[in-house]
């Protein structure tokens, strides 16, 4: 059984490698070819949502790795596509025919794109790298977090003291 | 009642299948900020690396035999126009002798790799990049050749094309000039120094903005690095101008740049180390 996960695992990195050929490919056709898209829709239609999972997260690293976006904008948009999409599936789409696995697909291609361009829009306006990878500002909310409990600690002890408006579970009262 | 129930079971299952994917992407993201990810990336790219360089390499091919074929015919007939001009021109084959050896000798002196006293690292360029609006390129130098993010990339000619953007084990990327995001400190080789920032256009080429309307800058200009990024030197080559476009309700100018090299045909490039 578990040649299974490893042959599967091999078939999804070498997916991963030839969307990174497709998608830097100079020839307009084969840049637009989604790969691993088509596959996720097949995956939907036809296997569980944990294989679904595996798939993209597997493929999506490989994506990000080579990618000069900041790390996870394809594992995160592959992951809502596929939540969408099987929800629809689940829902909407059921019988697996022809024309509800060219729609689900149709709306993949829709979903996965507003998906990648908000989140890369969203980071590049933001300038999202700066503040989450920056180790002093990461520290800072983390004081803050410490700052905020110990007040709050302080507080709920003070106010309990005075009113029994707080239940005290697992305090003496 | 069981179909209530079959119901809410695939739910449960779906959300717990949705969350723990959530789980391990935002693990992966945070290993990755955190740097733990790095060897990782690393042994990925070097495991790639030939097969993304064959497969370039096959499609670099095939498009130059595509624009080859789509050229024969305007070929054949350029090919006839200039028999007909050779037969009625006289060519000078003394005064060409004498540019061949002036051509060589200018050669030598802007022999930029040998002659540089910047120091440098050869690179190659391994692959393209999955995101398909990006022009940025993956090289196989990283940080143990003592590479850094922001260090200036050249051709072997010393044009500048790109700058680094993320240096990691083994491999780093290259964001090239015609990229949306690529932002570059440039000056104009004239007596003005007048400054500007090179910005790229959609993966197609480059311009000069932010060049003050009282500034000197024409048709013919060449555009080089002012110095004023800590990783870049000063007095790279990055283009040449080809038109200055100026709309009075503005308060700086712009030029369209014409690149010198030709990004799609890059191979090896430099990477200056400051």
């Amino acid at each position: 059984m578990w040649y299974k996960y490893i042959l599967w695992s091999i078939v999804i990195i070498l997916a991963a490698a030839g969307q990174v050929f497709l998608s830097s490919s100079q020839n307009a056709i084969m840049a637009n070819f989604d790969l691993l898209l088509i596959i996720l829709v097949l995956l939907v239609n036809l296997s569980s949502f944990e294989r679904v999972i595996w798939f993209l997260v597997l493929s999506g690293v490989i994506m990000d790795i080579y990618s000069s976006l900041p790390f996870g904008i394809f594992m995160v948009s592959y992951l809502l596509t596929a939540i969408i999409l099987e929800a629809l599936f689940k829902n909407f789409f059921t019988n697996r025919s022809f024309y509800s696995l060219l729609i689900i697909g149709s709306i993949g291609v829709l979903v996965y794109n507003l998906f990648f361009l908000s989140f890369s829009g969203l980071i590049y306006y933001l300038g999202g790298s700066e503040y989450f990878t920056n180790w002093r500002y990461l520290g800072a909310i983390g004081w803050q977090l410490v700052n905020v409990v110990i007040f709050l600690a302080l507080a709920f002890l003070f106010i309990n003291y005075l009113s029994k408006r707080f239940k005290p579970v697992f305090l003496h009262s | 009642m069981s179909r209530l129930r079959n119901r809410t079971k695939f739910m449960n299952k779906f959300f717990k299948s949705a969350i723990v994917g959530l789980v391990i992407i935002a693990v992966l993201i945070f290993l990755h900020f955190i740097g733990w990810l790095g060897p990782v990336e690393g042994l990925a790219v070097r495991i790639f690396s030939p097969l993304q360089q064959g497969t370039r390499a096959v499609s670099g091919q095939g498009k130059s035999f595509y624009d080859s074929w789509l050229k024969k015919k305007d070929l054949l007939a350029e090919n006839s126009q200039l028999r007909e001009q050779l037969k009625s021109n006289q060519i000078d084959v003394s005064r060409i002798k004498a540019l061949q050896e002036e051509n060589e000798l200018l050669k030598k002196e802007l022999g930029f790799a040998s002659e540089s006293q910047l120091k440098h690292v050869a690179a190659k360029i391994i692959s393209g990049v999955a995101d398909p609006y990006s022009q940025t390129v993956v090289i196989n130098r990283g940080q143990h050749e003592g590479l850094l993010k922001g260090m200036a990339v050249v051709t072997e000619n010393g044009v500048l094309v790109g700058k680094l953007t993320e240096v990691g084990d083994g491999f780093s990327k290259v964001l090239l000039l015609t990229d949306n995001k690529s932002k570059v400190a440039a000056t104009v080789q004239n007596s003005d120094r007048t400054a500007g920032l090179v910005e790229g256009q959609f993966g197609l080429s480059f311009s000069m903005t932010n060049i003050a309307r009282n500034q000197q800058i024409k048709e013919g200009d060449t555009i080089v690095t002012s110095g004023l990024e800590g990783q870049i030197p000063k007095n790279l080559l990055i283009a040449r101008v080809e038109s200055v476009k100026e709309v009075e309700s503005e308060i700086f100018k712009t030029a369209i740049l014409k690149p010198i090299v030709s990004f799609a045909d890059l191979s090896y490039v430099l990477v200056i180390i400051p």
